[in-house]
């Protein structure tokens, strides 16, 4: 019987999550899986792609709390057989993380780090972090009021950094644009907002793998070559650099990380300053598949067989380009989606 | 003297791609020779034989290039 693994962050547009990268790095494998969506958006593009998933679940937004989540996730194991989860969502994390264990219980298997480990990553710990693994950090307040935010602004040189805990980040050119731009995210995502100076350089990333014990076990890194308005990768190309693996290592051999992740660099003259973690796949988890890094196999691998072969070689100078494209689809999977709450209406 | 050069690779067209960072250089067929040269682990002094035969050059004007090509690669961050 085929195994039934779950991936969320389905949404693929300009913004795109890593879910469908995780999949397709999966489908062209692995022939013995079972690829499920689970999408918090009737809209998501992952819905409607039954090439990579045989059947796509919508779940309430995950600050319904854990109990309306693990109803759905039931409901979704019950008609689908789901064993394995792997989220792909910064905002879902917090709560799969910290019932990880009951999810095991119930026959729902995750790699995922520990509520602990995922703390340190936080951007308000960075600059601290970074002292610990061997890099720089641009200058980075926490803020938790638009009157702090004020105050602070006459520390720093324009232009500067305004981030949002989970998401979004403005660079902002005078007072009244770095305030608007916060006032924005808060009300995304609420406080804290961090204000960070800007770092010039090159844009690097590493995705990695680490196992259950807190070993790295592959690892890719690129130089952004193009990115989206938002900052977005839209073409990169992959690159080795001594310095960025020995980061990557000191990271999980300090945090005893497990699972996937991915370190953002800007690096320059003065050295490679650390600007965020993601706790999960990055969206251009499929660029390292098909350089031969397979870390969505090698999850599932960990995850069978308690391990994988270490897998840090792959060629560089190779690149990718990321582009749009469009299918069409009945209205049925549109239908069911909103009724049914999943594509095939079951 | 010998020059660690392993990190760049060289395309037919004549681009230097730089493994570390990601960073490309459009190069000569003489630069793409002497990258060439280097990373087969010759000297400078090899390397400069090698191009005063090749463009028939005085031995002493085929190594104040040489020299002066690493000189580049160096202001470049290519070399240490």
């Amino acid at each position: 019987m085929k195994k039934v693994i779950g991936i969320s962050g389905i949404n693929a547009t300009d913004n795109p999550g890593p879910g469908c990268g995780v999949a397709r790095s999966l489908i062209e494998t692995e022939k013995d899986l079972n690829l499920i969506g689970i999408s918090y958006d009737v809209n998501d593009p992952g819905n409607y792609l039954p090439n990579l998933f045989s059947n796509s679940f919508l779940m309430p937004y995950p600050n319904e709390g854990f109990e309306v989540t693990l109803n759905s996730l039931q409901e979704i194991k019950q008609k689908s057989g789901l064993d394995i989860i792997i989220p792909c969502l910064d905002v879902e994390l917090p709560l799969m993380i910290k019932n990880q264990d009951y999810l095991a219980k119930i026959g729902i298997k995750t790699l995922l780090p520990t509520i602990e480990q995922f703390e340190l990553r936080n951007k308000e710990h960075l600059t601290q972090l970074s002292k610990e693994i061997g890099c720089l950090h641009p200058k980075t307040t926490t803020i938790f009021n638009i009157s702090e935010l004020a105050e602070e602004l006459r520390n720093y040189d324009f232009p500067v950094i305004i981030k949002g805990k989970y998401y979004q980040a403005f660079t902002c050119y005078n007072v009244e644009n770095a305030i608007l731009k916060a006032t924005e995210i808060a009300a995304s995502w609420g406080f804290p907002i961090l204000l960070q100076e800007r770092v010039s350089g090159q844009e690097v990333n590493m995705i990695a793998l680490a196992n259950k014990e807190g070993k790295v076990k592959g690892r890719v890194a690129i130089k952004k070559q193009l990115t989206t308005n938002i900052g977005k990768v839209w073409t990169a190309v992959s690159i080795k650099d001594n310095r960025l693996e020995k980061i990557c290592d000191s990271f999980v051999e300090k945090t005893k990380w497990r699972g996937p992740f991915e370190l953002e660099f800007i690096s320059n003259q003065e050295g490679v300053y650390l600007i965020e973690i993601n706790p999960r796949f990055p969206a251009w988890v499929y660029f390292a598949s098909a350089i031969g890094i397979n870390l969505p196999k090698m999850l599932l691998e960990i995850l069978e067989n308690g391990d994988c072969e270490n897998n840090f070689d792959y060629p560089f100078g190779k690149y990718m380009v990321r582009y749009s494209a469009e299918f069409v689809s009945d209205l049925e999977p549109f239908q069911n989606l909103i009724s049914y709450k999943n594509r095939n209406g079951l | 003297m010998k020059i660690a050069i392993s990190h760049l690779s060289v395309s037919k067209s004549g681009l230097a791609f730089d493994s570390r960072n990601g960073d490309s250089y459009q190069i000569n067929e003489s630069a793409t020779l002497i990258i060439s040269l280097l990373q087969q682990d010759k000297t400078i002094k090899e390397v400069s034989e090698v191009i005063a035969k090749n463009y028939n050059l005085s031995h002493e004007q085929a190594l104040s290039d040489v020299l002066e090509f690493q000189n580049n690669l160096f202001i470049n961050g290519l070399i240490k």
